[in-house]
């Protein structure tokens, strides 16, 4: 395939600073808090008729690594396990703008059923918004089913982008919908 | 079948009463740089009304204005914690104003894709609150609903014509459904777990078209109208990148996705799909110029001239490759802010997208696409399936080529000024034409096509029942030259008869036009007194042709050019009077040619008589008769191609 590509020109913008009062009653549902200017837009703040938001997951932006642990590490405590990062390290993978991601876990079963744990669990993400669930490589006896008050430990090691290896998220999603989790991973 | 689950969503919240004090500083109105791009694209882009928006998703309204999802904040993988409401903005493209900003009120998320639907309300996603809302501008309202599955987060969105709400839900194998009619949800699960979604879109017959995002599972999943989830493999094997995202419709029906990762697009071929397989996959990728960027294709769009418009977040680059296959043509967005999922092309066929952290909205102008024209091709003539180079001016995005009106399923825009073509089955001789953007190109000559080697071009056996003329023959077709108009031509005993042409050479042709071609005729003359007989190729009128003949003492070959007659060359041969000979005369390229037998016997190895001339390259088979005296009896006639 050819390529041609086009030109870059600098560019720059002006600045405009507005003040608007916002006001709105139940027979007036959306309050236009800005005069009609040529160059203004309407600003509108509508009237909620109906409806509730839901929640998303859970969201982990800021780690706290383990007691004693290396600054990579972190314990994210669900209501009936507790998942123990205890490092994630990345390397060069052997294919070529791909990188390895490694997490080094244990998925301890704090209630008193068995859990699942299966690969399908666990996906990487990040501001683009793609996840990643190739996995290159993961510890023998890491995945299957947990008793209760039992743990599995091993390494998972994801392959992916180098493009897409900043800023990245745990995708936590078991078999308990509420029990998803976002947990942002420190790697080092 | 789908895993399909239904959920009515009843509750209601009454209107709230509110007053607020908005502040907004340091937004930008209406700033626009145009930046003019390599071949006739220019591209200009507006900041958004206020900071800090990060815009993704954008959509259109009936008046072709554009609706932006402001978050106002990266919402992918997640918002910080205290990230207030999103807001959804309105740009005017008549005005080149941004004409309304909603602030979504408090208990609201952040927008992140939306679409309007016929009433001109707009829809738009929630992941962060694991919602779904709308803004009806006409009475400036909102309401939300939270997703039945929880954490689901609901992702990109598409509308159905029935009104129906479709959605991904990101964070599961999921896609959802809101009837906002009934008020109800409806989730299907995807056959492979963690699937993901993230792209979706409505095809014409309403069937859903979803990407499946991670690059474990990378497949294109399909609800049809019918209830049923299909999937489809990119790849036959996992591959770590391949990521699709974002998904679109040809005109012509064919699905396109974004590769995320992979620096790709690519394309399903529904007629040719098969669930479980990447049969009718074909992938596109493209080079990225900026080494230590990282690709990310990300929004793509289908425009109606046949192009198929994307953008690259990391690259900072969009363009499109024609659905005809072709090159890509890729221009630096125009700020450089990351272009992201909100490429749309709009009923202008103009190209909108985000900068999501320039905080702006760009749009590309295609300008007035430039009408092809065909200046000639290569080869002049050629069999179906042959390849055909058209060369001439304004190929890029060419849609279609056609034989004569024979559409070609073959071809390829190589460039601007050319393309190579398949000559289509079924094609017959006529003008190339050439559909482009900027019109359609016919050929001033005529592209020839000439039969498979083998085929019968026209036969005759003469078992008909006496009359005047030659009519038609046994194979159906009507005899050509002066076959149906010269009284000395008539059928009579079961022979085509030539009786005395007063000094006059008389031609019969039958078939089509062809290039390589040869015949053989079976007849006999009542007397060779200045009189002969025998077939003709590559004959266009009584002043073109090649000849074979047999003068009863010789076997000759002959041309005329321009009315010009030259003997080529002459064996000697003796035919004797009443007696019945075949002549089998063929030309292939420059080469022509003979044999001449009595009809009892059989014909020689090898060729008794040959030359070599190129004044003639295409014409019709038949014979040319001279009769002083008596008559000539024809009594089988069969020309094929050679």
């Amino acid at each position: 395939m050819g390529l041609s590509r086009g030109n870059l020109v600098a560019r720059g913008g002006a600045t405009l600073v507005v003040i608007g009062l916002a006001a709105c009653s139940a027979s007036n549902p959306g309050t236009n808090l800005s005069p009609a200017a040529a160059v203004t837009p309407r600003l509108v703040t509508p009237t909620p008729i109906g409806g509730a938001s839901g929640r998303g997951p859970r969201v982990i932006s800021s780690p706290a690594p383990l007691p004693g642990g290396k600054i990579s590490s972190q314990a994210v405590v669900l209501r009936d396990r507790t998942l123990i990062i205890k490092s994630v390290t990345s390397q060069r993978a052997a294919i070529k703008n791909s990188v390895l991601i490694d997490l080094d876990i244990v998925v301890r079963n704090t209630s008193g059923k068995a859990i699942k744990n299966e690969a399908v669990f666990f996906h990487l993400i990040r501001r683009e918004g793609d996840t990643f669930g190739y996995q290159d490589n993961s510890s023998n006896i890491f995945y299957g089913t947990i008793g209760a008050h039992a743990s599995r430990s091993g390494m998972i090691e994801f392959q992916i982008p180098s493009a897409g290896a900043s800023d990245l998220y745990l995708l936590y999603r078991p078999e308990i919908a509420t029990e998803t989790v976002l947990a942002r991973l420190k790697i080092g | 079948m789908g895993n399909a689950k239904k959920v009515s969503v009843l509750s209601a919240r009454p209107a709230v009463c509110c007053a607020a004090i908005l502040i907004v500083v340091g937004f930008v109105v209406g700033t626009r740089v145009p930046v003019v791009l390599a071949a006739g694209v220019s591209a200009t882009d507006y900041s958004l009304p206020f900071g800090g928006g990060d815009p993704w998703g954008t959509a259109f309204d009936s008046s072709g204005r554009v609706w932006v999802a402001a978050p106002r904040c990266n919402p992918a993988p997640t918002c910080p914690s205290g990230t207030p409401p999103g807001k959804l903005a309105l740009f005017d493209p008549s005005t080149t104003r941004w004409v309304t900003v909603v602030s979504l009120p408090a208990g609201y998320g952040q927008p992140l894709f939306v679409k309007v639907d016929s009433a001109g309300k707009v829809w738009f996603t929630m992941p962060v609150t694991n919602s779904i809302g709308v803004y009806d501008p006409a009475n400036q309202t909102v309401q939300q609903w939270s997703v039945p599955t929880a954490s689901a987060g609901p992702w990109d969105l598409a509308i159905d014509s029935t009104g129906k709400i479709w959605f991904t839900e990101h964070y599961v194998n999921q896609i959802g459904s809101f009837d906002p009619a009934s008020q109800t949800f409806y989730e299907i699960a995807t056959p492979t777990a963690g699937s993901d979604p993230y792209g979706i879109t409505v095809d014409a017959s309403n069937n859903i078209w979803f990407t499946e995002n991670p690059d474990s599972v990378a497949q294109i999943g399909e609800y049809t109208n019918q209830g049923v989830v299909n999937e489809y493999k990119i790849r036959a094997k996992q591959a770590s990148g391949l990521t699709p995202h974002l998904i679109t419709i040809a005109p012509n029906g064919n699905i396109w996705w974004s590769e995320g990762f992979a620096h790709a697009i690519a394309v399903l071929n529904p007629a040719a799909a098969q669930p479980g397989t990447n049969d009718g996959v074909t992938e596109y990728p493209y080079t990225p110029t900026c080494s230590k960027c990282g690709p990310h294709t990300s929004g793509i769009s289908a425009d109606s001239q046949g192009n198929i418009w994307f953008d690259d977040s990391n690259q900072n680059i969009f363009g499109f490759l024609p659905v005809g296959g072709g090159a890509f043509s890729i221009y630096n967005a125009p700020t450089g802010g990351h272009p992201h999922d909100g490429l749309n092309v709009d009923s202008q066929n103009r190209v909108w997208f985000d900068e999501e952290f320039a905080n702006k909205l760009a749009v590309a102008v295609q300008s007035a696409s430039p009408a092809p024209s065909i200046s000639g091709f290569s080869p002049a003539s050629g069999p179906a399936g042959s390849t055909v180079t058209i060369t001439g001016s304004g190929f890029t995005g060419a849609t279609a080529v056609a034989f004569n009106g024979t559409t070609a399923t073959s071809y390829t825009a190589d460039s601007d000024t050319q393309i190579t073509a398949t000559v289509p089955t079924g094609a017959s001789t006529g003008a190339i034409t050439v559909t482009a953007p900027g019109g359609t190109a016919t050929s001033t000559t005529s592209y020839t096509v000439t039969p498979t080697t083998g085929t019968t071009l026209g036969t005759d056996t003469f078992q008909r029942a006496n009359q005047a003329l030659w009519g038609t023959a046994s194979d159906g077709q009507t005899w050509g030259g002066d076959a149906n108009t010269k009284s000395p031509f008539s059928i009579s005993g079961d022979a085509g008869v030539v009786s005395n042409t007063n000094g006059n050479s008389y031609s019969a042709v039958l078939g089509p036009r062809a290039t390589d071609a040869e015949v053989y005729a079976t007849g006999s003359m009542s007397s060779y007194a200045s009189s002969n007989f025998g077939p003709v190729l590559r004959w266009t009128d009584g002043n073109n042709w090649y000849k074979a003949y047999i003068d009863g003492q010789h076997l000759l070959l002959q041309k005329k050019v321009a009315g010009q007659t030259t003997s080529l060359a002459t064996v000697p041969f003796a035919a004797a009077a009443g007696t019945s000979y075949t002549i089998h005369f063929r030309v292939v390229g420059s080469t022509l040619t003979a044999n001449v037998w009595a009809s009892s016997s059989t014909e020689p190895s090898g060729w008794m008589i040959t030359a070599t001339d190129s004044s003639l390259t295409s014409g019709y088979c038949g014979l040319r008769i001279l009769v002083n005296s008596g008559a000539a009896t024809v009594t089988n006639f069969h020309a094929l191609a050679a």
